[in-house]
């Protein structure tokens, strides 16, 4: 039985999305200012609209709704589910304005899978997109990105004592930063030291590829930001195959494998713990998933004659798993070869990679490595109760940010993360299916939305049909809620409309 | 008395008070240094594995 919310719970859900609205309208004020110094003046105008427009109406909402309530968890979670569809229609309206989407929605869908860090694209002409534009394409990456770290650590650690099950297989190794306006200052500090190092790594690389040294440092800044934050936007429709650089392909896989590592994992680096990095679930997870997925990937590959030599096996091979399983979604190869001349088993190694994902608060999407993680110790734990005798007490036990002993709780709600992943993967590669697309073709592009990832095979373009966007969109933000804060939204919208007085 | 379990958990939060006093005493420039350091040799560890596995699969399929 639902009960109906209160008046109060709108009001403050009201009241701090009012307040995310006046960021995000603020946010528009730094690709205006950029615009008004290149000179762009209808680039600038477009961001002088979006952001007048959203501040006013966060300004208003604000007021509306000012409330000294506490954002409790459940509104929180509400709050989180309701941000990031709201967000996007707003931080659309400069991307629709400056003429390279053919409809508002594209613009939203722009928007949504730069804020979740998908990286998947309706853009048209991208090659000629304004400095200003690109430049907020790939900011939506960080702002999401940095968004989804606080909400993991404030939010969905918290949720796993609150809701019992979903989040609990990630909240013992996030108790680094509770706070979150510390979690917030922390990650910053992260995305600073990450975005200033690879800018100039990547655009020493670029500059050693031909390019002028401002334009090698607009591509670098943009790519840096897309790659730390798993985005996978570009500057150029090519994507990274745009340089044919190996330096430059190196530095970005190093920017994406750092991006998939969580915050926990950084900041025991930065305290000097070397034992953290090696000995943490999730790490380990990640890296031998990656190992697996990569051999049977590049086997893939080479069987179907596509990279048959070691260099572009690595350059190409090697790039694709990482930006998969990173769910970073750069790529090296154009989107529809992925589809017709890697074979079938590269592509499924991908789609594993992707469906698997980075660690827990990170910037990375999918499953989550950590999940894999206990799921396999529990099965290993499962064989040795089975075998031993029946009086034997068998604990199994896993390392994040220290020993912690693995329990039935956080396998439950690591088998159901798991479930519904594999659920949102089916719903939505039927949805492409019924629109006629091909079978291996819809569940690469479902598992790559789902998942944050932003890898295509082609099936997304701006012509492609409403309900396929419709479905790629909706999996995009139930994958990057990780699908309670969706839930909440749900619930609440049901218990407003037939919930009990 | 205490078990070994309990042994190990104290002994673990005194060296993260030891590890937080010690990380409190260094500037953040060399924390940075450290830990960024620390995260590209891991990614750049992966890379070399995925480099030999790039070679032993162009040997294997040819």
């Amino acid at each position: 039985m639902l009960v109906r919310p209160d008046d109060h719970d709108a009001r403050v859900i009201g009241y701090h999305l009012a307040g995310l609205v006046v960021w995000l309208g603020a946010a528009m004020l730094l690709p205006a200012a950029v615009a008004v110094a290149l000179g762009d003046v209808n680039v600038a105008a477009a961001f002088g609209f979006g952001a007048g427009l959203a501040i006013l109406l966060g300004r208003v909402g604000a007021r509306r709704w000012r409330t000294p309530l506490p954002l409790n968890w459940s509104r929180g979670m509400i709050t989180a589910g309701l941000a990031w569809p709201l967000g996007s229609l707003l931080a659309a309206v400069p991307l629709y304005l400056s003429g390279h989407y053919r409809s508002v929605g594209d613009a939203a869908f722009e928007a949504l899978s730069g804020l979740t860090t998908t990286g998947l694209t309706l853009v048209e002409d991208l090659d000629h997109l304004p400095v200003a534009v690109n430049l907020w394409r790939h900011g939506l990456q960080v702002i999401g990105g940095l968004g989804i770290v606080i909400v993991a650590l404030s939010l969905f650690t918290s949720a796993s004592s609150q809701a019992g099950i979903l989040y609990g297989a990630g909240r013992h190794h996030d108790r680094t930063v509770p706070n979150p306006v510390t979690s917030l200052r922390q990650t910053l500090r992260y995305v600073v030291a990450y975005a200033g190092l690879g800018t100039v790594a990547l655009a020493m690389a670029a500059v050693a590829t031909g390019l002028s040294a401002p334009r090698a440092a607009y591509h670098a800044l943009l790519l840096t930001l897309s790659a730390t934050n798993t985005g996978g936007f570009a500057p150029t429709s090519a994507s990274v195959a745009y340089y044919h650089a190996p330096a430059v392909e190196v530095v970005l896989m190093v920017l994406m494998i750092a991006g998939a590592l969580s915050l926990a994992i950084h900041a025991a680096a930065w305290r000097g713990d070397r034992g953290q990095l090696l000995r943490h679930l999730g790490v380990r997870t990640f890296a031998a998933s990656a190992a697996l997925l990569g051999v049977l990937a590049l086997v893939g590959m080479a069987q179907s004659g596509a990279y048959t030599d070691a260099e572009t096996l690595f350059r190409k091979g090697v790039f694709l798993v990482v930006s998969a399983h990173t769910t970073t979604g750069l790529s090296v190869v154009p989107g529809r070869l992925l589809a017709t001349d890697l074979g079938l088993v590269a592509p499924a190694a991908m789609v594993g990679a992707m469906a698997i994902g980075g660690t827990f608060a990170s910037t990375a999407g999918g499953i989550k490595a950590v999940r894999l993680g206990q799921i396999a110790k529990a099965i290993v734990r499962d064989v040795r109760r089975v075998l031993l005798p029946d009086a034997a007490l068998v604990v199994s036990s896993y390392h994040a940010e220290r020993r912690h002993v693995l329990t039935d709780a956080q396998i439950r709600a690591a088998d159901s993360i798991v479930l519904l992943f594999l659920l949102g993967f089916l719903a939505t590669a039927t949805v492409a299916l019924f629109t006629g697309e091909v079978f291996t073709e819809a569940v690469f592009e479902a598992v790559s939305a789902t998942a944050n990832a932003g890898l295509s095979t082609g099936v997304l373009h701006p012509e492609v049909s409403g309900g396929v966007k419709s479905a790629l969109a909706a999996a995009m933000w139930v994958g990057r809620m990780e699908f309670l804060a969706v839930f909440a939204v749900f619930g609440y919208i049901a218990a407003q409309v037939g919930g009990r007085v | 008395m205490t078990n070994p379990s309990q042994e190990d958990d104290r002994e673990q939060q005194r060296s993260e008070v030891r590890r937080t006093r010690r990380r409190r005493s260094r500037p953040l420039y060399r924390q940075a240094a450290e830990g960024i350091g620390m995260v590209v040799l891991l990614a750049l560890g992966a890379l070399a594995t995925g480099l030999v596995l790039s070679v032993a699969v162009a040997w294997l399929f040819p």
